[in-house]
């Protein structure tokens, strides 16, 4: 779900451009932006350059009168979130190629530094003290269990009790879902496998195959030593993956 | 049974808690989606060395210029 933002004013005191707005409770969804967007008032202030990059990124109309456009308008989180993330990556840019952040309009540029602003954007995010961050992103996850595989893995996946199975299925729904820290968080195992964690015991090993993919190496019942226990066990189970 | 998680109150966390943390904001990040899931996964680890080579210490926010915490995962 989306948060709304509804913009109430852009002001421009000679200096910078502040625009206020509040956010309108629907809940979740943050795209920060330089300055920051709180979570209950946005008070972003850009400088000149950052909305000339505003213009630019968004591709529509001039910088000033986008934000008036915006002005009293209810847009997403999402929508305000990459329009001043592009802009703001594109003028960082600018302000790397050109040499500041001072500059108003686009008095300096020439074919050639907007050219190397393309070049320069995805170098420039480096900079921004905040990403977008989509809830959405990691939709369309799916898994294949290569348990079988591996008469240990399936001695395990059988042995496990009712209550750690619910963990268990709790947690590859979860992760189908997108949700990539579930239960009690994941751990990353490196090289590409995680471990689900729930906390009534259920463990799911799982290996990252692609962006949207991944195979499930294991599921055990957790020892009731903690984490450290389980150690021999994810490392049988991610050996005996690797074996195939 | 460890219990733990960012927001269950406990005081400490293990090196590859973390790791699962930053892994699951990467996955989250539209910037860091332009970027091959590979490279994630790589980045990941290095994050885990660095964090391994310091495991034992405290880590305290700049009083100067301090990172703004990431929001919570809703989800």
């Amino acid at each position: 779900m989306e948060s709304l933002y509804s913009l109430t004013s852009v002001t421009y005191d000679g200096d910078e451009y502040v625009v206020t707005g509040q956010r309108v409770p629907v809940e979740q969804s943050f795209f920060g932006v330089a300055g920051g967007l709180t979570s209950n008032a946005i008070g972003v202030q850009l400088t000149p350059a950052a909305i000339f990059g505003l213009g630019m990124g968004t591709g529509g109309p001039a910088p000033n009168q986008l934000l008036r456009s915006m002005e009293n308008a209810q847009v997403s989180a999402q929508d305000l979130g990459e329009k001043l993330e592009t802009g703001l990556r594109v003028a960082t840019a600018i302000g790397d190629i050109v040499g500041g952040d001072g500059m108003v309009g686009p008095g300096p540029l020439t074919l050639g530094v907007l050219r190397n602003i393309s070049k320069g954007a995805a170098s420039a995010s480096r900079g921004l003290p905040r990403v977008g961050r989509s809830l959405s992103a990691a939709a369309d996850i799916t898994t294949r269990s290569t348990i079988g595989r591996s008469s240990y893995a399936t001695r395990l996946a059988e042995g496990l009790g009712q209550q750690a199975q619910r963990d268990v299925d709790n947690l590859l729904g979860a992760l189908r879902g997108g949700n990539m820290n579930p239960g009690i968080g994941t751990r990353a195992l490196s090289n590409g496998f995680f471990e689900l964690r729930e906390a009534n015991a259920g463990r799911v090993i799982v290996k990252q195959t692609s962006s949207t993919a991944f195979d499930v190496v294991g599921k055990f019942q957790g020892h009731v030593r903690g984490d450290a226990a389980n150690s021999a066990i994810i490392q049988r189970l991610m050996s005996d993956y690797l074996a195939f | 049974m460890t219990i733990s998680r960012s927001d269950d109150g406990s005081p400490t966390r293990t090196v590859r808690e973390l790791g699962g943390e930053v892994w699951s904001e990467l996955e989250r990040c539209d910037v860091a989606h332009d970027v091959d899931w590979r490279v994630r996964n790589a980045i990941v680890d290095l994050v885990m060395g660095v964090l391994a080579r310091h495991a034992g210490k405290q880590i305290e926010n700049d009083a100067d210029l301090p990172v703004t915490p990431l929001k919570r995962d809703a989800t």
